[in-house]
Parts: C-alpha cells; sequence; structure tokens
C-alpha cells in the first residue's frame, strides 16, 4: 500500500475517525502484523494520546467523589464475606513468637493504610481550599478529621504501643476487632468490621477493666457499614489495667456492663 | 495463623514500600485497587480526577453529563484494575482514552450517531505499545505533555487544526466532517494525515528542546 495512504489510514484510525470500510480494512492490516501499519498507527498514537491535555483540568464538584466512593463501598461489600479467622480468646502472653510477628506486620500495614488516608485527605484540603465555591465549613471540617486520622496514627505507631487482639466471645464466635494501646500517651485505638449488626435502640460500648472493676471507655461509632471504631483516653495510671472489652448496651450506654460481652483483649503483663 | 483483621485490606508489599519514595506510582495504585484498596483509589481519583474531567466537559459541554461520564469511569477503574497490564501502555493513557471513549459515546448517543471510538483489540494493542515504547515522544511527563501539544497545536494551520479537534473532542468520522465542512473526503483525509504528522514533528522537537 502507497505510504501516504497508508499514514492517512493511521492518522485516522488513531482519532477514531476512519469510514467503516477504511476502518474495516486498516484493522485487517494490523491483525495480519503488518510491521508499516503497526509503525504508522505507533507515530500516530502517541501524537493522539496528547491530545487529551489540551483540556485543561477542572476539579469535580466534591460531591462527586463521595457519591462514586459510595457506589464502590457499596459494590466491595460481597468480598468482605471472605475473612481471615481470628484466633480464639487466649491471653496475648501465651501467644508464640510467630503470632507476635504477624501482629506487629498487622500493626504496620495498618498504620502505612492509615497514613495513606491522611495523604488523601490532605489532597482533597488542598483542593478543596482551591475552589471558590467551597463552602469553609467542609475545609474546617476535613482539617478536623485530618487532625483526629494524624492523631489516630501517632496512637498505632507509638514506640510503647501494643497491639492487642480482641477475641470473639461465645455470643458471636465471627466476632473481630483489634485494638492499639499506647502506654505512653494513654491513648487507644480500637477498629472491628466483624461485629454484628444492631438496631437502632442499642449501641456498643467500649470497657476497661481493672481487676473487677469496669470502667467506660466510650461509644463504639459505626464509621460506615459494619466497620466501628473508637479512639478514646485510657487510666492516667495504666498499671492495674487487665483487660479491654466491648458489649452490648442500650442506646446511650450505661455506667457499667449490662448486655453481652463480645470481645475481650487481654493487656499483656509487662 | 493469621492475624489480619478483615476489613482492613493490605497492601501489596511494593505499594507499602513505594510510601517512602514519594509519589505512588500510577501502577502500583491500579495494583493496589485490584485488591480491593478503596485508599489507592482515592489517590488515583485525586490525581486524575481533574484531568478527566476537563477532557469529559471539553468533550461534552455539559457539566452533568461529564460527571456521569467521571463516575462510569471511576466504577469502571474500580472494577476493571485487574484488566491493566504493565506494559500495555502508561495508566493515565488508559484513563484518558477510557473517559475520552465514554464522552464521545454519550455525545454520539444524543446525537443518535453510531458508535466510533478507538477500540483496539488486546493483540493490536500489546503490539502496538512494542513498538512505541521506543519512541522519545511517551517519555514525557504530563506537564510538559500539556504545554508541548498546545505549542504545536497553535502552530497547525486552522483547517488541519479543526479537523484534528473535530475528530478527537467531537467525536465525528472523517465522512461527517467532509460533510460539515462541504469539503471532499480526499481533504479531510489529507489535512488529517498533514496534521498529524505535522504535530509529531513538532512535538519531537519540542520534546527534544525540553529532555534536552
Amino acid at each position: 500500500m502507497d505510504k501516504d495512504r497508508l499514514k492517512e489510514l493511521a492518522a485516522g484510525y488513531s482519532l477514531g475517525a476512519l469510514s467503516e470500510s477504511d476502518h474495516k480494512a486498516f484493522d485487517q492490516l494490523l491483525r495480519a502484523g503488518d510491521e508499516e501499519a503497526l509503525e504508522a498507527l505507533s507515530e500516530m498514537m502517541v501524537v493522539a494520546e496528547q491530545l487529551p491535555s489540551l483540556a485543561d483540568p477542572v476539579p469535580p464538584p466534591p460531591a462527586l467523589k463521595s457519591r462514586i466512593l459510595n457506589e464502590i463501598n457499596a459494590d466491595q461489600a460481597p468480598a468482605r464475606q471472605n475473612v481471615t479467622e481470628m484466633p480464639t480468646a487466649q491471653p496475648i502472653e501465651g501467644a508464640s513468637r510467630t503470632w507476635l510477628w504477624a501482629l506487629a506486620a498487622a500493626a504496620l500495614i495498618l498504620a502505612c493504610g492509615w497514613a495513606l488516608h491522611v495523604r488523601s485527605l490532605q489532597q482533597q484540603v488542598d483542593m478543596l481550599a482551591a475552589q471558590n465555591e467551597i463552602n469553609a465549613g467542609q475545609i474546617e471540617q476535613l482539617r478536623q478529621e485530618l487532625a483526629r486520622r494524624e492523631q489516630t496514627i501517632l496512637t498505632m505507631s507509638g514506640d510503647n504501643t501494643t497491639v492487642i487482639a480482641m477475641a470473639p466471645q461465645a455470643v458471636d464466635p465471627d466476632a473481630r476487632g483489634q485494638l492499639f494501646f499506647d502506654a505512653d500517651r494513654n491513648r487507644a485505638v480500637f477498629f472491628s468490621s466483624g461485629l454484628p449488626d444492631i438496631d437502632e435502640n442499642k449501641v456498643y460500648q467500649m470497657w476497661m477493666l481493672r481487676g473487677a472493676e469496669a470502667i467506660s471507655a466510650g461509644l463504639i461509632a459505626e464509621e460506615k457499614d459494619g466497620e466501628f471504631s473508637i479512639e478514646f483516653d485510657t487510666l492516667p495510671d495504666d498499671d492495674g489495667l487487665t483487660a479491654f472489652a466491648v458489649s452490648l448496651e442500650p442506646q446511650g450506654g450505661v455506667p457499667s456492663p449490662t448486655g453481652d460481652i463480645y470481645l475481650v483483649g487481654v493487656v499483656p503483663s509487662e | 495463623m493469621s492475624t489480619v483483621i478483615s476489613g482492613f485490606r493490605q497492601m501489596p508489599s511494593q505499594f507499602v514500600d513505594s510510601l517512602d519514595s514519594d509519589p505512588v506510582s500510577d501502577e502500583s495504585l491500579l495494583e493496589a485497587i485490584a485488591e480491593g484498596q478503596t485508599r489507592a483509589f482515592e489517590l488515583l481519583y485525586d490525581r486524575y480526577s481533574p484531568r478527566l474531567f476537563g477532557l469529559a466537559l471539553k468533550i461534552l459541554q455539559n457539566q452533568s453529563l461529564a460527571e456521569d461520564v467521571i463516575q462510569e469511569v471511576f466504577v469502571s477503574i474500580w472494577q476493571k484494575a485487574r484488566r491493566y497490564q504493565k506494559g500495555r501502555g502508561a495508566p493515565a493513557a488508559w484513563l484518558l482514552t477510557l473517559c475520552r471513549n465514554r464522552s464521545i459515546d454519550l455525545l454520539r448517543s444524543q446525537a443518535s450517531r453510531n458508535r466510533r471510538t478507538v477500540d483496539m483489540a488486546d493483540d493490536i494493542q500489546e503490539r502496538l505499545q512494542a513498538v512505541a515504547q521506543n519512541d522519545p515522544l511517551t517519555a514525557v511527563d504530563a506537564g510538559q505533555q500539556a504545554e508541548n501539544i498546545r505549542t504545536a497545536m497553535a502552530q497547525l494551520p486552522d483547517e488541519q487544526r479543526q479537523i484534528i479537534e473535530m475528530s478527537y473532542f467531537k467525536g465525528l468520522s472523517q465522512t461527517e466532517i467532509a460533510a460539515d465542512l462541504q469539503l471532499p473526503l480526499g481533504t479531510v483525509k489529507t489535512r488529517t494525515r498533514l496534521g498529524m504528522e505535522k504535530l509529531r514533528r513538532i512535538l519531537r522537537i519540542t520534546d527534544g528542546d525540553s529532555v534536552g
């Protein structure tokens, strides 16, 4: 085929502008492995792939991102059924060395995940600030969220942070959760995606156990479908702290645990 | 015994490693997305949504339709990230092509015209990539690329620039352009070729200047 004709076809093909018959003819050459056709197309495609840069970048409305994230979160729900087994209830000090290393690795992975999330939030803050129509309240809300996440990372990655597996109890053997306890800062953060759904008039409550005494650490918020978390200050003097526990209580919480205990995590002894 | 808590998905090791060497590459993000990492998805969204939205707006000239396209494109990325294969071209080009094709499809469906976007067979795409990998123009970064292509387009004769823009941003076939501009079809084909060749020549010179 004449070289100019070949380039004409390649140019039109790269722009998606060929007529049906021309498209078919050039496609056949490509499928047959015609080297000249491939080279001509390659040269044109490299140019065509730069054409989108003629469009000025425009930040989409912030609400669009939420819409998309909602859609993909709904999409990924079935994948969550493929979960790993939690260990049965037993004190941490009885665990094997492998188990501790695995916990540390899990902690590192989670910390990195949070770090990425913080970075993502920071990008959102920058983008939102650049938009004229942005509502100042939204920016402040994101800043607070960013600060909160940074605090969470500090708690999760402290030099003296202990990762405590919250073991399921008889009421629901599938329940699972993990707690990061930073003894230096007297701070803890708990995550779970394995607690069962609850009625509107119920709430999960976190407890700090000191001997026979149970001290409320607060109500556990459901961040999104099936994912629960709470970050809280632990006792100023944690010497006597023996365990953390999660119970199901009436909405608003109670001063002492009254409902079923779903998770228990033992604080390892020094 | 595993200690991973459900709902907190692990990241591929190379993704975790790359946190120390900012920024995380597009390829790593797509790998993490293929494994269901929503954080990676958010990063990719923040990185590319302004370019994709700008492109969709330029093609569709309609904010609401452009938002629909971006939503479709990113949901599609979430669902099909596994289909992206390394060695088949830059992720940016893949994303922009997805966005352009969907925008043109929508534009043409609104105008009741047949679909005509560039959906190449996988084997052709792979061979094409093998040829293109030695092309110096593929190595230009996005910021430089935008400046270069604007400069190059500004140097094209109006009649060539017009035809390339009608093809790429309005999704018109050469036959439709010939009818719109009342030109012989052969003239449209020749102007397309000449325009694309000239763009390539200018870009190669500009690239040589910018890369040194």
